[in-house]
């Protein structure tokens, strides 16, 4: 996790009322969870920036800022790592489920809390955000020619790191020469192309 | 955002307080939060009692969108408690300050006011050092 405790996963509480921060802050300690508290949707917008949070615990109605607004703008921001986001709702209709699906929400929890439904909702985030990472390191992997440094895609052609890249993404490779090689190249590089 | 309609939630015999709330709120006490379940039930009174009052100057001045957000928040708050009464009347009031009804928003404000009063009653008496 990206977090400051290995294993303890960060969630920012969202919610402009003080009974419901007070029951989440201590249910999220209880279930294992390290937690940021903002008192507004503005303030849960600053504090996402700041504190980088794996789960987003926001209420749908707030001050400043809905939590369907928040979902939105953190949507909206594309981070490399997913964040996972619960919307909080006082009497929920089947309107109200889909509304929160569409502006980006994972999942939604209703007023009056239960620690139950709440530790089975936070179980299947960790679950998801666990596997979001794996897929991500597996990303990481690229088979690399250990001699030749070409570099094997999905389709099982060896190309060199320019073409990968190229196909891969918009991103073109500018040529330059980096320090190490521009002192190697001084000596036995140099040679090498004048003798061609 | 579509709320569940009044009539089946929450149930008009519902209890004034549901006292596995506050149940849940002690259950979940431990060394950082000795004293949750006592300081919530002070922050919902004193918030409680506050926006009863923005509540009423909202609906006698007509201004029934600040009785809506009002009340919603009065209502989440009110069902963390397990107040489910008081939260019932807070709903009815956001309902009909959402649809401009201000002599049905008055009336629900009266409920609200006596849902209070008497959520006020069964918390002090669960949580004796709640007001302290």
């Amino acid at each position: 996790m990206r977090d400051g405790m290995p294993g303890r996963m960060k969630v920012l509480i969202a919610d402009d009322d003080g009974p419901a921060r007070a029951f989440l802050r201590a249910a999220l300690r209880k279930l294992d969870f390290d937690s940021v508290i903002a008192t507004d949707g503005r303030d849960a917008w600053d504090q996402y920036r700041s504190s980088h949070p794996s789960l987003v615990l926001a209420d749908w109605v707030m001050p400043e800022l809905s939590g369907i607004d928040l979902c939105r703008m953190i949507r909206a921001e594309n981070r490399s790592r997913y964040t996972y986001i619960i919307l909080i709702t006082a009497l929920s209709g089947k309107g109200s489920y889909l509304q929160g699906m569409e502006a980006g929400a994972d999942d939604i929890v209703t007023k009056p809390f239960d620690l139950e439904e709440m530790a089975a909702k936070l179980r299947v985030a960790r679950r998801i955000l666990g596997l979001q990472t794996e897929l991500k390191q597996l990303d990481g992997l690229i088979p690399v020619c250990a001699h030749c440094r070409r570099i094997r895609d999905e389709r099982e052609v060896w190309s060199s790191l320019e073409d990968y890249v190229t196909q891969l993404t918009d991103l073109r490779l500018s040529q330059s020469v980096c320090p190490t090689c521009y002192e190697a190249g001084s000596g036995a590089a140099r040679p090498a192309r004048a003798a061609s | 955002m579509t709320a569940a309609p009044l009539a089946t939630w929450p149930p008009p015999d519902a209890p004034v307080l549901n006292l596995s709330a506050i149940t849940l709120l002690r259950e979940l006490e431990g060394p950082e939060d000795p004293e949750l379940a006592r300081e919530t039930v002070a922050v919902f009174l004193t918030d409680g009692i506050r926006r009863i009052g923005e509540l009423r100057a909202a609906v006698s001045e007509g201004r029934l969108d600040a009785a809506r957000r009002t009340a919603h928040a009065l209502k989440g708050s009110a069902l963390v408690l397990g107040t489910v009464r008081l939260a019932r009347a807070c709903a009815g009031l956001e309902e009909a300050a959402t649809a401009g009804q201000a002599p049905d928003a008055g009336a629900w404000l009266e409920r609200a006011a006596e849902e209070f009063a008497a959520a006020k009653q069964a918390l002090v008496e669960v949580m004796p050092r709640a007001l302290a």
